[in-house]
């Protein structure tokens, strides 16, 4: 899995990158998307293009972004995915802004077309691509996208290249509906006519969350409806009316996030994902004062990793040859709900007496001091919201094999949960699962 | 009729509008507004807060006999007014996740065939029933629907016995109050398995019910689910929101910008009726509407209401 920040958000000067860089790479950030968008943009090039001073005029651009590579090639921050320019779905022409739908589009083309030569001069090969859309009827759209796409995908000279497409909202009377490539099945069909029509695969997909999000999208099924051709996951969150760029759990109400993650993760692990995470938080970061932006990078590069453990759930559980668990509550049996047969445990503990030498969900319940005649080779997961306590009294107890469990995210829930009785209330909350 | 086509009908859902104390008027009002139709809310007998709690005596407790004499007044009422009960909806939720068996057993075993057996009663063809809604505990929504699916077969020979079409509608759930697809949103896997079960029982046992504001609430397009919809599409639930909010208030009603016009893409949702050449009812969910207005402007809402749909009617 490969884990980025998105360039709009942490990169607060594109043409002065160096102390952004820093922080995220302090924060343990390998990586990020690169927004040329930030730095060339068809429509303001377009509005712009009057005045000779323009850095925007389409001579001039190249350099431009040129130049701001060059700046990341110097701190070794080489991005390997980036995103091309494209036009904001809201923008809507008229006679006063002097161009046509056909002028924006032809122009985006083109610019489209120099960062392509850019990405693979700096061999970055996964490039995401937006439909073009603006002022297209919809019978339009697939033909005007094929020639759009296969013109980009002529500019590309290396076979890693990779050319993705993503999915679109799109604009009636500023309400936003579903647009191009939403419908998972319609995407598939266009990637793969695009790869025949290529003769190769060099064309993917990139998914969108938040776009899926404004429309209230199931997307684990548009994740197994795209499959293998998603190469990338946009990850960020909004209220589900306006495109903004949050960071995840930060648009919540009633306790918990608007936003349908467990869709996300079923649907991104059920396609065993592992290409880019990429974190967009733009509108996060830009809310909080530059006092504090720095602080949020740490908690950026934990959000990416924390979407890693869900979406690879498994992993930690398939890394020990035999493993116990730790908990004997909700957490032990959403475990034994999902994955008891799949990676049986030998037994359960608990820091609660009362449950010893008890059978919960078909396992024995054991003092924890009985970890430490576990086998060799296995290993103790954790299936306690305590993780931290529970992990520093096993690491006392001489236990280095440790796992995690989460059950925010199961392939499947029960509809009710466990209750217990219990009488020793000051230990009840640190021995429940 | 040109073209040998069927005249378009509009309806209305009786909820809010038929009053128990004088049925006759109710339906004369409809009639008065310029309504032919009606979509007969018998989700509305009893109380959707009542099926969570089975008392001693519930509704559909009562033999088919007594159902039938209990609606008969109804009936009576409807067919003096000259109004056709074209759709009712049956009782909802189906099916509670949460519930004890005994509800769920009432729902499946009385409430629903009960409401097959009062559709037949009314002479009326369909019937929208909601798809269950597991996809959360079960993991999929292909999961989910095989639920409903067994829910639907249960039933699906008392269909065609009587001449009655189910119809499954577009749902959606909520996650923290934010709107998400919910069962029936994805308009290929509802074609496919509405032609499955039809060519399983060799009639139009199963068919769609259209809910726009539903649709609306989660972008879905128009013009391309009802094209794609086609001859499946049987029924109608007409009504508009503010994209937030499942608010069953009247087309036009909401816009977004400045320009100020429609956010809800009613130009589409006549695009796709005229491209698969409906011929049914335009029948519009708008009972909040009549509780909104004050009791001196309901009737020109009502009025209102068969206007725009007399509107969508001249357009397709």
């Amino acid at each position: 899995m490969k884990k980025v920040c998105a360039m709009a958000g942490t990169i607060f000067n594109p043409e002065k990158p160096n102390q952004s860089i820093k922080e995220l790479k302090e924060a343990g950030i390998q990586g990020i998307l690169f927004d040329f968008g930030l730095i060339v943009s068809p429509a303001g090039i377009l509005a712009d293009r009057v005045s000779e001073e323009s850095k925007w005029k389409p001579n001039q651009t190249r350099k431009y972004y040129k130049a701001v590579i060059s700046q990341f090639q110097e701190h070794a921050l080489l991005p390997s995915i980036a995103r091309l320019p494209f036009v904001d779905v809201n923008l809507n022409l008229n006679e006063k802004t002097g161009y046509s739908y056909v002028d924006l589009n032809r122009l985006v083309t083109q610019i489209d077309a120099d960062c392509v030569k850019a990405c693979e001069e700096m061999d970055c090969h996964d490039i995401i691509v937006q439909p073009l859309s603006a002022g297209l009827k919809q019978e339009e759209l697939w033909e005007a996208n094929k020639v759009f796409y296969l013109n980009l995908a002529a500019v590309c000279s290396n076979e890693d290249t990779k050319i993705l497409l993503t999915n679109q909202c799109r604009s009636h009377n500023g309400h936003l509906l579903r647009g191009v490539c939403s419908d998972g099945e319609t995407a598939a069909e266009w990637v793969d006519a695009l790869n025949r029509a290529c003769g190769m695969q060099r064309f993917g997909f990139c998914l969108d969350v938040g776009n899926c999000n404004i429309c209230g999208q199931n997307m684990q099924r548009m994740a197994s409806e795209l499959n293998s051709r998603i190469q990338a996951v946009i990850l960020t969150e909004n209220d589900g009316q306006n495109m903004a760029r949050q960071l995840p759990f930060t648009n919540a109400y009633g306790r918990r996030s608007t936003m349908d993650w467990l869709s996300v993760i079923r649907g991104l692990r059920d396609i065993l994902f592992d290409g880019y995470l990429i974190l967009e938080t733009v509108d996060t970061t830009v809310a909080f004062s530059p006092l504090l932006q720095p602080y949020l990078m740490p908690v950026y590069k934990e959000m990416l990793d924390y979407f890693d453990l869900q979406i690879n759930i498994e992993k930690d559980l398939k890394k020990f040859d035999r493993v116990a668990l730790f908990g004997a509550g909700n957490m032990c049996r959403n475990y034994m709900k999902c994955y008891g047969r799949k990676y049986p445990p030998l037994f359960t503990c608990d820091n609660n007496p009362k449950l010893w030498d008890t059978e919960f969900e078909g396992l024995m319940v054991k003092n924890p001091e009985e970890l430490k005649n576990l086998p060799e080779g296995s290993g103790v997961i954790i299936c306690n919201i305590f993780y931290r306590e529970i992990r520093a009294q096993l690491e006392q107890m001489g236990i280095v094999n440790i796992g995690y469990f989460n059950d925010e995210y199961m392939p499947s829930f029960y509809t009710d949960r466990l209750k217990r009785n219990t009488d020793d209330a000051e230990d009840a909350d640190y021995n429940e699962g | 009729m040109a073209g040998g086509r069927k005249m378009l009908e509009i309806g209305v859902q009786t909820k809010n509008v038929i009053e128990d104390k004088d049925l006759l008027k109710g339906f004369e009002k409809l009639k008065k507004a310029g309504f032919t139709c009606c979509d007969f809310s018998l989700n509305a007998y009893p109380l959707n807060g009542k099926t969570y709690v089975l008392g001693e005596k519930n509704f559909f407790d009562q033999t088919v006999s007594e159902l039938e004499a209990f609606f008969k007044p109804y009936k009576e009422g409807a067919e003096r007014a000259g109004i056709t009960v074209n759709q009712m909806h049956m009782p909802y939720p189906v099916y509670m996740p949460q519930a004890a068996y005994e509800i769920n057993d009432y729902l499946w075993n009385q409430a629903a065939p009960k409401s097959m057996e009062i559709c037949a009663f009314f002479g009326c063809r369909y019937i929208v029933v909601h798809g269950f809604k597991l996809a959360y505990y079960l993991g999929s929504e292909e999961q989910e629907w095989e639920q409903t699916e067994r829910f639907l077969v249960s039933l699906a020979p008392m269909a065609k016995e009587m001449g009655i079409t189910m119809c499954i509608e577009n749902l959606y759930e909520s996650i923290g109050g934010h709107i998400v697809e919910g069962p029936g949103c994805d308009v290929r896997r509802a074609v496919e398995r509405i032609d499955r079960m039809n060519d399983r029982y060799h009639a139009e046992v199963l068919g769609f019910c259209f809910d726009t504001g539903h649709a609306n609430l989660v972008g879905i397009d128009f013009e391309s689910f009802i094209t794609a919809l086609g001859h499946r599409l049987k029924v109608l639930h007409i009504h508009d929101n503010d994209g937030r909010s499942d608010l069953h208030q009247i087309p036009f009603t909401f816009t977004r910008t400045r320009e100020n016009k429609p956010s809800t893409d009613w130009e589409g949702f006549v695009r796709g009726l005229r491209n698969i050449r409906f011929d049914k009812v335009l029948s519009f969910e708008t009972a909040p509407v009549i509780t909104a207005f004050p009791k001196e402007l309901k009737e020109e809402a009502l009025a209102l209401i068969a206007k725009i749909g007399k509107y969508f009617k001249d357009e397709i």
